[in-house]
Protein backbone atom coordinates (compact mmCIF):
# COMPACT_ATOMS: atom_id res chain seq x y z
CA UNK A 1 0.00 0.00 0.00
CA UNK A 2 1.54 3.28 -1.08
CA UNK A 3 1.70 6.19 1.33
CA UNK A 4 0.64 9.48 -0.21
CA UNK A 5 2.86 11.60 2.04
CA UNK A 6 6.01 9.82 0.87
CA UNK A 7 8.03 10.18 -2.30
CA UNK A 8 10.03 7.59 -4.25
CA UNK A 9 13.64 6.49 -4.46
CA UNK A 10 15.13 4.63 -7.41
CA UNK A 11 17.77 2.02 -6.70
CA UNK A 12 20.35 3.69 -8.95
CA UNK A 13 22.99 1.09 -8.20
CA UNK A 14 20.83 -1.64 -9.66
CA UNK A 15 18.61 0.15 -12.19
CA UNK A 16 19.64 2.50 -15.00
CA UNK A 17 17.01 4.37 -16.99
CA UNK A 18 16.89 6.36 -20.20
CA UNK A 19 14.23 7.89 -22.46
CA UNK A 20 14.36 6.59 -26.03
CA UNK A 21 11.78 6.69 -28.83
CA UNK A 22 9.05 8.05 -26.55
CA UNK A 23 9.51 5.31 -23.96
CA UNK A 24 11.49 4.95 -20.78
CA UNK A 25 13.86 2.00 -20.86
CA UNK A 26 14.93 0.63 -17.47
CA UNK A 27 17.75 -1.89 -17.14
CA UNK A 28 18.36 -4.12 -14.14
CA UNK A 29 22.15 -4.30 -14.27
CA UNK A 30 22.30 -7.18 -11.82
CA UNK A 31 19.66 -9.53 -13.19
CA UNK A 32 19.68 -8.68 -16.90
CA UNK A 33 15.96 -7.94 -16.78
CA UNK A 34 14.82 -4.88 -18.68
CA UNK A 35 11.64 -2.89 -18.88
CA UNK A 36 9.90 -0.56 -21.33
CA UNK A 37 7.48 2.02 -19.96
CA UNK A 38 4.94 3.41 -22.42
CA UNK A 39 1.56 5.12 -22.57
CA UNK A 40 1.63 8.04 -20.13
CA UNK A 41 4.50 6.48 -18.15
CA UNK A 42 7.26 8.48 -19.93
CA UNK A 43 5.44 11.66 -18.85
CA UNK A 44 4.99 10.42 -15.29
CA UNK A 45 8.59 9.21 -14.97
CA UNK A 46 10.37 12.60 -14.67
CA UNK A 47 7.82 13.65 -12.07
CA UNK A 48 8.37 10.42 -10.18
CA UNK A 49 12.14 10.92 -10.05
CA UNK A 50 11.92 14.62 -9.15
CA UNK A 51 11.69 13.90 -5.43
CA UNK A 52 8.09 14.89 -4.66
CA UNK A 53 5.41 13.00 -2.74
CA UNK A 54 2.82 10.67 -4.24
CA UNK A 55 0.17 13.23 -3.32
CA UNK A 56 1.96 15.85 -5.43
CA UNK A 57 2.39 13.41 -8.30
CA UNK A 58 -1.36 12.77 -8.32
CA UNK A 59 -2.13 16.50 -8.11
CA UNK A 60 0.21 17.08 -11.06
CA UNK A 61 -1.52 14.32 -13.02
CA UNK A 62 -4.96 15.82 -12.32
CA UNK A 63 -3.78 19.09 -13.87
CA UNK A 64 -1.97 17.44 -16.74
CA UNK A 65 -4.63 14.94 -17.76
CA UNK A 66 -8.15 16.39 -17.70
CA UNK A 67 -11.00 13.95 -17.27
CA UNK A 68 -11.87 11.42 -14.62
CA UNK A 69 -9.30 12.19 -11.93
CA UNK A 70 -10.16 9.02 -9.99
CA UNK A 71 -9.39 6.91 -13.02
CA UNK A 72 -6.09 8.74 -13.55
CA UNK A 73 -5.11 8.46 -9.89
CA UNK A 74 -6.03 4.79 -9.75
CA UNK A 75 -4.04 3.96 -12.87
CA UNK A 76 -0.99 5.84 -11.63
CA UNK A 77 -1.10 4.21 -8.21
CA UNK A 78 -1.36 0.79 -9.84
CA UNK A 79 1.60 1.64 -12.05
CA UNK A 80 3.70 2.86 -9.13
CA UNK A 81 2.77 -0.23 -7.12
CA UNK A 82 4.05 -2.39 -9.98
CA UNK A 83 7.35 -0.51 -10.05
CA UNK A 84 7.60 -0.91 -6.28
CA UNK A 85 6.85 -4.63 -6.44
CA UNK A 86 9.61 -5.03 -9.02
CA UNK A 87 12.05 -3.34 -6.64
CA UNK A 88 12.75 -0.51 -9.07
CA UNK A 89 11.49 2.15 -6.69
CA UNK A 90 10.77 2.33 -2.99
CA UNK A 91 8.98 4.91 -0.90
CA UNK A 92 10.97 7.38 1.17
CA UNK A 93 10.68 10.67 2.98
CA UNK A 94 11.21 13.57 0.64
CA UNK A 95 13.20 16.70 1.34
CA UNK A 96 10.93 19.49 2.56
CA UNK A 97 12.39 21.78 -0.08
CA UNK A 98 11.49 19.47 -2.98
CA UNK A 99 9.18 21.03 -5.51
CA UNK A 100 7.81 20.04 -8.84
CA UNK A 101 9.65 21.67 -11.73
CA UNK A 102 8.12 19.88 -14.69
CA UNK A 103 6.42 21.71 -17.59
CA UNK A 104 2.69 21.10 -17.58
CA UNK A 105 1.12 21.50 -21.02
CA UNK A 106 -2.40 20.59 -19.94
CA UNK A 107 -5.14 19.06 -22.01
CA UNK A 108 -3.48 15.88 -23.19
CA UNK A 109 -5.70 12.83 -23.06
CA UNK A 110 -4.66 10.26 -20.49
CA UNK A 111 -3.24 7.00 -21.75
CA UNK A 112 -2.85 4.16 -19.29
CA UNK A 113 0.80 3.80 -18.27
CA UNK A 114 2.18 0.56 -19.66
CA UNK A 115 4.86 -1.63 -18.16
CA UNK A 116 6.54 -4.35 -20.21
CA UNK A 117 9.06 -6.64 -18.58
CA UNK A 118 11.62 -8.63 -20.59
CA UNK A 119 13.55 -11.55 -19.14
CA UNK A 120 14.79 -13.11 -22.36
CA UNK A 121 18.39 -12.02 -21.79
CA UNK A 122 18.71 -13.54 -18.32
CA UNK A 123 19.34 -17.14 -19.36
CA UNK A 124 21.55 -16.18 -22.26
CA UNK A 125 23.67 -13.97 -20.09
CA UNK A 126 24.18 -16.59 -17.43
CA UNK A 127 25.28 -19.06 -20.12
CA UNK A 128 28.09 -16.77 -21.20
CA UNK A 129 31.29 -18.19 -19.68
CA UNK A 130 32.66 -14.71 -19.07
CA UNK A 131 29.74 -14.08 -16.75
CA UNK A 132 30.64 -15.32 -13.31
CA UNK A 133 27.42 -15.11 -11.32
CA UNK A 134 27.29 -18.85 -10.71
CA UNK A 135 30.79 -19.09 -9.32
CA UNK A 136 31.20 -19.30 -5.56
CA UNK A 137 34.72 -18.03 -5.83
CA UNK A 138 36.42 -16.12 -3.08
CA UNK A 139 35.18 -15.57 -0.47
CA UNK A 140 32.92 -18.53 0.17
CA UNK A 141 29.23 -18.16 0.82
CA UNK A 142 28.30 -17.57 4.42
CA UNK A 143 26.55 -20.97 4.45
CA UNK A 144 29.81 -22.69 3.57
CA UNK A 145 31.18 -24.38 6.71
CA UNK A 146 34.67 -23.34 5.56
CA UNK A 147 33.61 -19.77 5.10
CA UNK A 148 36.57 -17.48 5.50
CA UNK A 149 34.74 -14.19 5.66
CA UNK B 1 34.38 4.00 9.20
CA UNK B 2 34.16 2.79 5.61
CA UNK B 3 36.80 5.27 4.48
CA UNK B 4 39.24 3.99 7.09
CA UNK B 5 38.70 0.38 6.02
CA UNK B 6 39.29 1.20 2.37
CA UNK B 7 42.32 3.29 3.23
CA UNK B 8 43.73 0.41 5.26
CA UNK B 9 43.12 -1.99 2.36
CA UNK B 10 44.89 0.41 0.00
CA UNK B 11 47.88 0.66 2.34
CA UNK B 12 48.00 -3.11 2.78
CA UNK B 13 47.89 -3.79 -0.96
CA UNK B 14 50.60 -1.23 -1.64
CA UNK B 15 52.80 -2.78 1.09
CA UNK B 16 52.20 -6.30 -0.22
CA UNK B 17 53.05 -5.23 -3.75
CA UNK B 18 56.27 -3.56 -2.57
CA UNK B 19 57.20 -6.69 -0.63
CA UNK B 20 56.51 -8.88 -3.65
CA UNK B 21 58.49 -6.53 -5.88
CA UNK B 22 61.53 -7.07 -3.68
CA UNK B 23 61.33 -10.80 -4.37
CA UNK B 24 60.13 -11.15 -7.97
CA UNK B 25 61.35 -9.53 -11.15
CA UNK B 26 59.25 -6.56 -12.19
CA UNK B 27 58.07 -6.43 -15.78
CA UNK B 28 56.50 -3.24 -17.06
CA UNK B 29 54.80 -2.68 -20.41
CA UNK B 30 52.70 0.13 -21.78
CA UNK B 31 49.49 -0.43 -23.72
CA UNK B 32 47.47 2.09 -25.67
CA UNK B 33 43.69 1.95 -25.29
CA UNK B 34 42.42 4.66 -27.60
CA UNK B 35 43.66 8.02 -26.37
CA UNK B 36 45.08 6.58 -23.16
CA UNK B 37 48.24 4.72 -22.24
CA UNK B 38 48.01 2.24 -19.38
CA UNK B 39 51.18 0.91 -17.78
CA UNK B 40 50.97 -2.69 -16.61
CA UNK B 41 53.53 -3.53 -13.94
CA UNK B 42 53.44 -7.28 -13.35
CA UNK B 43 55.65 -9.33 -11.09
CA UNK B 44 56.98 -12.52 -12.62
CA UNK B 45 56.98 -14.03 -16.07
CA UNK B 46 53.88 -16.20 -15.63
CA UNK B 47 51.58 -13.33 -14.78
CA UNK B 48 52.96 -11.17 -17.56
CA UNK B 49 52.46 -13.98 -20.07
CA UNK B 50 48.89 -14.57 -18.93
CA UNK B 51 47.98 -10.95 -19.58
CA UNK B 52 50.24 -9.90 -22.43
CA UNK B 53 49.26 -12.14 -25.32
CA UNK B 54 45.73 -10.79 -25.78
CA UNK B 55 47.00 -7.22 -25.55
CA UNK B 56 50.25 -7.53 -27.53
CA UNK B 57 48.94 -5.60 -30.53
CA UNK B 58 48.28 -2.57 -28.33
CA UNK B 59 51.76 -2.36 -26.80
CA UNK B 60 53.03 1.21 -26.73
CA UNK B 61 56.63 2.43 -26.48
CA UNK B 62 58.17 2.04 -23.04
CA UNK B 63 58.88 5.76 -22.95
CA UNK B 64 55.20 6.67 -23.36
CA UNK B 65 53.77 8.74 -20.55
CA UNK B 66 51.17 6.59 -18.81
CA UNK B 67 47.71 7.94 -17.97
CA UNK B 68 47.08 5.07 -15.53
CA UNK B 69 49.02 2.23 -13.93
CA UNK B 70 48.01 -1.30 -12.99
CA UNK B 71 50.11 -3.15 -10.40
CA UNK B 72 49.69 -6.90 -10.68
CA UNK B 73 51.11 -9.67 -8.52
CA UNK B 74 50.33 -13.06 -7.04
CA UNK B 75 51.10 -14.80 -3.77
CA UNK B 76 52.42 -18.05 -5.23
CA UNK B 77 55.14 -16.45 -7.35
CA UNK B 78 56.16 -13.96 -4.70
CA UNK B 79 55.69 -16.08 -1.56
CA UNK B 80 53.85 -13.10 -0.08
CA UNK B 81 50.74 -13.45 1.99
CA UNK B 82 47.15 -12.89 0.96
CA UNK B 83 45.56 -9.50 1.51
CA UNK B 84 43.20 -9.36 4.47
CA UNK B 85 40.43 -6.98 3.41
CA UNK B 86 38.43 -7.59 6.56
CA UNK B 87 35.28 -7.71 4.57
CA UNK B 88 32.00 -9.03 5.87
CA UNK B 89 29.02 -10.60 4.21
CA UNK B 90 27.18 -7.31 4.07
CA UNK B 91 29.99 -5.69 2.11
CA UNK B 92 29.26 -7.67 -1.05
CA UNK B 93 26.81 -7.07 -3.84
CA UNK B 94 25.63 -9.36 -6.61
CA UNK B 95 28.43 -8.33 -8.93
CA UNK B 96 32.19 -7.96 -8.71
CA UNK B 97 32.08 -4.51 -7.16
CA UNK B 98 32.18 -4.64 -3.37
CA UNK B 99 29.88 -1.83 -2.25
CA UNK B 100 31.05 -1.99 1.36
CA UNK B 101 34.61 -1.25 0.31
CA UNK B 102 33.90 1.33 -2.38
CA UNK B 103 33.67 5.09 -2.07
CA UNK B 104 34.12 8.17 -4.25
CA UNK B 105 37.84 7.53 -4.62
CA UNK B 106 38.28 3.74 -4.49
CA UNK B 107 36.45 0.86 -6.14
CA UNK B 108 37.07 -2.61 -4.73
CA UNK B 109 36.44 -5.56 -7.03
CA UNK B 110 36.11 -9.17 -5.93
CA UNK B 111 37.56 -11.22 -8.80
CA UNK B 112 35.41 -14.23 -8.04
CA UNK B 113 36.57 -16.69 -10.66
CA UNK B 114 40.26 -15.91 -10.19
CA UNK B 115 39.76 -15.74 -6.40
CA UNK B 116 41.57 -12.41 -6.33
CA UNK B 117 40.79 -8.79 -5.66
CA UNK B 118 41.47 -5.42 -7.22
CA UNK B 119 41.39 -1.93 -5.81
CA UNK B 120 41.03 0.91 -8.32
CA UNK B 121 42.12 4.37 -7.19
CA UNK B 122 40.17 6.88 -9.31
CA UNK B 123 42.16 9.81 -7.97
CA UNK B 124 45.60 8.39 -8.67
CA UNK B 125 44.42 6.54 -11.81
CA UNK B 126 45.96 3.34 -10.49
CA UNK B 127 44.85 -0.19 -9.69
CA UNK B 128 46.30 -2.88 -7.44
CA UNK B 129 45.38 -6.36 -8.62
CA UNK B 130 46.20 -9.35 -6.44
CA UNK B 131 45.78 -13.01 -7.41
CA UNK B 132 46.56 -16.18 -5.46
CA UNK B 133 48.57 -17.60 -8.37
CA UNK B 134 48.92 -17.26 -12.15
CA UNK B 135 47.02 -20.54 -12.49
CA UNK B 136 43.99 -19.10 -10.74
CA UNK B 137 43.12 -17.09 -13.85
CA UNK B 138 40.37 -18.98 -15.71
CA UNK B 139 40.87 -19.71 -19.40
CA UNK B 140 38.35 -17.16 -20.64
CA UNK B 141 40.13 -14.36 -18.85
CA UNK B 142 43.18 -15.08 -21.00
CA UNK B 143 40.96 -13.87 -23.82
CA UNK B 144 39.99 -10.69 -21.97
CA UNK B 145 42.56 -10.07 -19.22
CA UNK B 146 41.91 -7.39 -16.61
CA UNK B 147 38.51 -6.67 -18.14
CA UNK B 148 36.86 -5.53 -14.93
CA UNK B 149 39.81 -3.41 -13.89
CA UNK B 150 40.01 -1.74 -17.31
CA UNK B 151 36.24 -1.22 -17.20
CA UNK B 152 36.42 0.69 -13.90
CA UNK B 153 39.73 2.42 -14.63
CA UNK B 154 38.43 3.38 -18.07
CA UNK B 155 35.37 4.88 -16.45
CA UNK B 156 37.69 7.16 -14.47
CA UNK B 157 39.32 8.17 -17.76
CA UNK B 158 36.03 8.72 -19.58
CA UNK B 159 35.79 5.56 -21.71
CA UNK B 160 32.89 3.09 -21.74
CA UNK B 161 33.29 -0.67 -22.01
CA UNK B 162 30.92 -2.13 -24.58
CA UNK B 163 30.05 -5.81 -24.95
CA UNK B 164 30.15 -6.08 -28.74
CA UNK B 165 32.19 -7.30 -31.66
CA UNK B 166 33.50 -4.58 -33.95
CA UNK B 167 34.49 -4.98 -37.60
CA UNK B 168 35.30 -2.47 -40.26
CA UNK B 169 36.92 -1.31 -43.41
CA UNK B 170 38.78 1.91 -44.23
CA UNK B 171 38.26 3.22 -40.71
CA UNK B 172 34.48 2.74 -40.75
CA UNK B 173 33.08 0.27 -38.28
CA UNK B 174 30.04 -1.83 -37.47
CA UNK B 175 29.22 -3.07 -34.00
CA UNK B 176 27.82 -6.59 -33.72
CA UNK B 177 25.81 -6.70 -30.52
CA UNK B 178 24.10 -9.41 -28.52
CA UNK B 179 24.78 -11.71 -25.60
CA UNK B 180 27.21 -14.62 -25.59
CA UNK B 181 26.06 -17.27 -28.05
CA UNK B 182 24.51 -14.81 -30.46
CA UNK B 183 27.13 -15.40 -33.14
CA UNK B 184 29.42 -12.42 -32.62
CA UNK B 185 32.66 -14.42 -32.55
CA UNK B 186 31.86 -16.61 -35.52
CA UNK B 187 30.88 -13.62 -37.62
CA UNK B 188 33.96 -11.68 -36.51
CA UNK B 189 36.30 -14.52 -37.44
CA UNK B 190 34.59 -15.18 -40.77
CA UNK B 191 34.74 -11.46 -41.57
CA UNK B 192 38.41 -11.07 -40.83
CA UNK B 193 39.11 -14.22 -42.87
CA UNK B 194 37.39 -12.55 -45.79
CA UNK B 195 39.41 -9.35 -45.42
CA UNK B 196 37.49 -7.03 -43.11
CA UNK B 197 39.38 -5.35 -40.29
CA UNK B 198 38.99 -6.82 -36.79
CA UNK B 199 38.72 -4.59 -33.76
CA UNK B 200 36.88 -6.78 -31.23
CA UNK B 201 35.24 -10.13 -30.76
CA UNK B 202 33.57 -9.41 -27.44
CA UNK B 203 34.65 -6.15 -25.81
CA UNK B 204 35.64 -2.72 -27.07
CA UNK B 205 35.93 0.78 -25.64
CA UNK B 206 33.89 3.79 -26.62
CA UNK B 207 36.05 6.88 -26.50
CA UNK B 208 35.63 9.81 -24.15
CA UNK B 209 35.25 12.41 -26.91
CA UNK B 210 32.51 10.64 -28.90
CA UNK B 211 30.54 7.45 -28.46
CA UNK B 212 31.16 6.76 -32.14
CA UNK B 213 34.89 6.44 -31.46
CA UNK B 214 35.49 2.72 -30.99
CA UNK B 215 38.85 1.58 -29.63
CA UNK B 216 40.38 -1.89 -29.43
CA UNK B 217 40.92 -3.85 -26.24
CA UNK B 218 41.69 -7.49 -26.97
CA UNK B 219 43.05 -9.22 -30.05
CA UNK B 220 41.28 -12.48 -29.25
CA UNK B 221 38.14 -14.49 -29.96
CA UNK B 222 36.58 -17.24 -27.85
CA UNK B 223 35.21 -20.34 -29.56
CA UNK B 224 33.79 -23.70 -28.58
CA UNK B 225 35.72 -26.61 -30.00
CA UNK B 226 32.39 -27.90 -31.30
CA UNK B 227 32.51 -25.10 -33.87
CA UNK B 228 35.64 -26.64 -35.34
CA UNK B 229 33.53 -29.35 -36.93
CA UNK B 230 31.59 -26.69 -38.78
CA UNK B 231 34.42 -24.22 -39.33
CA UNK B 232 37.44 -26.48 -39.80
CA UNK B 233 39.76 -23.61 -40.69
CA UNK B 234 39.60 -22.40 -37.08
CA UNK B 235 41.79 -25.32 -36.05
CA UNK B 236 44.80 -23.81 -37.83
CA UNK B 237 44.63 -20.50 -36.00
CA UNK B 238 46.91 -19.64 -33.04
CA UNK B 239 45.03 -20.59 -29.93
CA UNK B 240 45.36 -21.41 -26.27
CA UNK B 241 45.67 -25.15 -26.88
CA UNK B 242 46.13 -25.95 -23.21
CA UNK B 243 42.43 -25.24 -22.72
CA UNK B 244 41.21 -27.61 -25.40
CA UNK B 245 40.36 -30.23 -22.81
CA UNK B 246 37.62 -27.92 -21.59
CA UNK B 247 36.06 -27.82 -25.05
CA UNK B 248 36.79 -24.15 -25.51
CA UNK B 249 39.68 -22.13 -26.79
CA UNK B 250 40.96 -18.62 -27.07
CA UNK B 251 41.98 -17.75 -30.62
CA UNK B 252 44.62 -15.05 -30.95
CA UNK B 253 43.40 -12.96 -33.84
CA UNK B 254 46.25 -10.51 -33.31
CA UNK B 255 48.72 -13.28 -34.17
CA UNK B 256 46.68 -14.85 -36.97
CA UNK B 257 45.95 -11.61 -38.87
CA UNK B 258 48.27 -8.89 -37.57
CA UNK B 259 47.67 -6.81 -40.70
CA UNK B 260 43.90 -6.82 -40.32
CA UNK B 261 43.73 -5.45 -36.83
CA UNK B 262 42.03 -2.11 -36.36
CA UNK B 263 42.80 -0.20 -33.20
CA UNK B 264 40.23 2.46 -34.03
CA UNK B 265 36.97 2.49 -36.00
CA UNK B 266 34.39 5.21 -36.44
CA UNK B 267 31.06 3.51 -35.79
CA UNK B 268 28.68 3.74 -38.75
CA UNK B 269 26.19 0.98 -37.97
CA UNK B 270 24.91 -1.33 -35.24
CA UNK B 271 24.02 -4.87 -36.26
CA UNK B 272 21.95 -7.31 -34.22
CA UNK B 273 22.30 -10.88 -35.53
CA UNK B 274 19.20 -13.07 -35.63
CA UNK B 275 19.48 -16.68 -36.71
CA UNK B 276 17.12 -17.57 -39.55
CA UNK B 277 16.79 -20.26 -42.17
CA UNK B 278 17.01 -17.64 -44.89
CA UNK B 279 19.13 -14.60 -45.45
CA UNK B 280 21.43 -12.85 -45.22
CA UNK B 281 19.52 -9.60 -45.06
CA UNK B 282 19.56 -6.29 -43.25
CA UNK B 283 16.38 -4.76 -41.85
CA UNK B 284 16.39 -1.40 -40.06
CA UNK B 285 15.39 -1.45 -36.39
CA UNK B 286 14.54 1.40 -34.03
CA UNK B 287 17.00 3.00 -31.61
CA UNK B 288 14.87 1.53 -28.83
CA UNK B 289 15.32 -2.02 -30.13
CA UNK B 290 19.03 -1.49 -30.65
CA UNK B 291 19.46 -0.15 -27.14
CA UNK B 292 17.59 -3.05 -25.61
CA UNK B 293 19.72 -5.61 -27.43
CA UNK B 294 22.99 -3.79 -26.83
CA UNK B 295 22.74 -2.35 -23.35
CA UNK B 296 21.67 -5.28 -21.20
CA UNK B 297 24.71 -7.48 -21.70
CA UNK B 298 27.07 -4.50 -21.43
CA UNK B 299 25.50 -3.23 -18.22
CA UNK B 300 25.30 -6.62 -16.54
CA UNK B 301 28.99 -7.22 -17.21
CA UNK B 302 30.13 -3.75 -16.25
CA UNK B 303 31.02 -2.35 -12.84
CA UNK B 304 31.13 1.23 -14.11
CA UNK B 305 28.39 3.71 -13.26
CA UNK B 306 25.31 2.25 -14.97
CA UNK B 307 23.52 5.54 -15.56
CA UNK B 308 26.54 6.96 -17.40
CA UNK B 309 26.94 3.83 -19.50
CA UNK B 310 23.26 3.69 -20.46
CA UNK B 311 23.19 7.40 -21.31
CA UNK B 312 26.21 6.99 -23.60
CA UNK B 313 24.71 3.93 -25.29
CA UNK B 314 21.43 5.81 -25.79
CA UNK B 315 23.39 8.60 -27.48
CA UNK B 316 25.03 6.02 -29.71
CA UNK B 317 21.80 4.37 -30.86
CA UNK B 318 20.29 7.78 -31.58
CA UNK B 319 23.23 8.78 -33.79
CA UNK B 320 23.94 5.57 -35.71
CA UNK B 321 21.56 3.44 -37.80
CA UNK B 322 20.80 -0.02 -36.45
CA UNK B 323 19.83 -3.15 -38.35
CA UNK B 324 18.73 -6.66 -37.61
CA UNK B 325 21.10 -8.96 -39.45
CA UNK B 326 19.24 -12.06 -40.62
CA UNK B 327 21.92 -14.72 -40.20
CA UNK B 328 21.58 -18.00 -42.09
CA UNK B 329 23.36 -21.20 -41.05
CA UNK B 330 26.02 -20.52 -43.65
CA UNK B 331 27.54 -17.14 -42.93
CA UNK B 332 29.95 -16.69 -45.84
CA UNK B 333 27.71 -14.06 -47.44
CA UNK B 334 27.55 -11.83 -44.36
CA UNK B 335 30.95 -10.06 -44.55
CA UNK B 336 30.31 -8.70 -48.08
CA UNK B 337 26.96 -7.42 -46.85
CA UNK B 338 28.65 -5.60 -43.96
CA UNK B 339 31.35 -4.22 -46.24
CA UNK B 340 28.73 -2.95 -48.67
CA UNK B 341 26.80 -1.31 -45.83
CA UNK B 342 29.90 0.46 -44.55
CA UNK B 343 30.94 1.60 -48.02
CA UNK B 344 27.52 3.22 -48.51
CA UNK B 345 27.82 5.24 -45.31
CA UNK B 346 27.06 8.87 -46.16
CA UNK B 347 29.74 10.28 -43.90
CA UNK B 348 33.46 10.18 -44.58
CA UNK B 349 35.25 8.13 -41.98
CA UNK B 350 36.60 10.27 -39.15
CA UNK B 351 40.37 10.43 -39.17
CA UNK B 352 41.55 9.60 -35.68
CA UNK B 353 44.26 11.55 -33.96
CA UNK B 354 47.78 10.25 -34.36
CA UNK B 355 47.82 8.79 -30.88
CA UNK B 356 44.56 6.90 -31.44
CA UNK B 357 45.80 4.80 -34.36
Amino acid sequence: MLVRELGFLIDERRFAHEAVDGEVIIMDVEEGTYYALGGSAPQIWPVLVSGVTLQEILAWAARRFPGDSKEVSGAIETFLTTLTDEGIISQREVDPGSSLDIPEPAGQPFALPTFDKYTDMQDILTLDPIHDVEDLGWPHRASDPDADL
Amino acid sequence: MVGDRIGELHDELRALFDEARSRVEERARNFRFGPFVVRLVSLGAALEEAHFRALAHLEAPAASLADATIYLWDSKSSSCGHPTPGWQTGDFGRKALVPGLTNHRFTTLLLRTARGLALVDHEEKAAFVWLPSPESIPWWEHAAPLRRVLDVLGGALGTTLLHAAALGTAGRGALIVGPGGSGKSTLALESVKQGLDFLADDYCLLGPASVRDCHALYGTAKKDDADLDRLGWLADLPSDCSRQGEGKRTIFVNEAWPNRLARYLHIEAILVPRFTARGPALAPISPRSALMRMAVSSLVQSEARASTTLARLATLVKSVPAFELATPPSIEALPPLIEDLLSRSPEPARVPCQDET
